[in-house]
């Protein structure tokens, strides 16, 4: 309606609002100096990205992908991770500055989200977690893994 | 949508983001007509607490109108908490003036107009003229009597028509 005040909904936002579904998960933000395209640039492309910044992925094949009616696209991939050389199925959305993975067995999920905060400086979050009740793996253990994912993201993007 | 429920209160968590994306246009404009400023917070809030609770939902149908109740006790809250609310002055010209107007549509600056109600005021109007809600309606959302309704629509209505007269 013309004229009345109304709200919006950002790509961090739309994460904080996801992982509420994952309870046991854990979702870490951080700021980093460099313009969102060069970040989203890196986190976007997934079959470079996730092997450099999580060392329990050796690789990630990407087997389809086709865009969806809003423009997004639907992603279907295949993590290889260590140890043992275990492959796990994602499912994917993936759009500019958003991207939710999702194993369709419930095993695992992934959220990534990054949003401008102007031209230089963007803020990321990073969620992880077995959507799951009852998972005995517990947020204190993904904490620390996700801290361990973003602190690479900002080697790969040479931050301090 | 009802798909959209029943496979996130089972864990699909594409069914999640699907259901999110269905909402967020609903509530936008009453998180953003209560909470104002707080707009963005209140409706993050809401559909937090609408994916926490999603399980106690027993009809899937009435998603909408559960999440809408979700969301004006959470724009409400948020703007509580944040913001200074300024009562509303009564007025005998206001009064005349408000039964001449029957559309508030026509307010020029209805973000400064919501700016002078209290956050209950604000829910009413958009309950009201936003959601298209029938004061019956509106009651059973906020919880409170068509009489209470009533009165609160009429003294933002009022509120609207001063701060569009200055």
């Amino acid at each position: 309606m013309n004229g009345w005040p109304t709200a919006q909904l950002d790509a961090i936002s739309r994460l904080r609002v996801l992982a509420e579904g994952v309870p046991s998960g854990a979702l870490v933000e951080r700021e980093f100096a460099v313009p969102f395209d060069r970040l989203w640039t890196f986190v976007g492309d997934l079959e470079r990205s996730v092997p450099v910044f999580d060392d329990t992925v050796t690789g990630i094949e990407v087997r389809r992908r086709a865009l969806v009616d809003d423009g997004a696209e639907r992603l279907d991939v295949v993590a290889t991770t260590r140890p043992g050389d275990v492959r796990v199925r994602f499912d994917v959305r993936l759009e500019p500055g958003f991207c939710w993975m999702v194993q369709p067995q419930r095993l695992y999920v992934v959220g990534m989200a990054a949003t401008p905060i102007d031209a230089t400086r963007t803020r990321y979050a990073h969620v992880e977690g077995i959507p799951r009740r009852g998972s005995r793996l517990g947020r204190r253990f993904f904490t620390r893994h996700v801290r361990h994912d973003v602190d690479g993201i900002a080697r790969a993007l040479e931050l301090p | 949508v009802e798909e959209f429920v029943v496979a996130a209160q089972q864990g699909d968590l594409h069914a999640l983001d699907g259901l999110v994306r269905h909402l967020e246009p609903r509530l936008a404009p009453v998180c953003g007509a209560i909470a104002l400023d707080d707009g963005d917070d209140a409706l993050q809030e809401a559909l937090m607490a609408v994916v926490r609770n999603l399980r106690s939902l027993r009809e899937p149908e009435a998603v909408d109108a559960w999440a809408r109740r979700i969301a004006v006790r959470e724009a409400i809250r948020v703007a509580r908490r944040r913001q200074r609310v300024t009562p509303v002055a009564d007025g005998a010209e206001l009064e005349r003036l408000a039964r001449a107007v029957d559309d508030i549509d026509v307010a020029i600056d209805v973000r400064g107009a919501l700016a002078a109600l209290a956050p209950e005021q604000r829910a009413v109007l958009v309950l009201r003229h936003v959601a298209d809600l029938s004061e019956e309606e509106t009651a059973a959302v906020l919880r409170v009597s068509t009489g209470t309704v009533k009165s609160r629509a009429h003294r933002a209505r009022r509120a609207f028509i001063r701060r569009w007269q200055q």
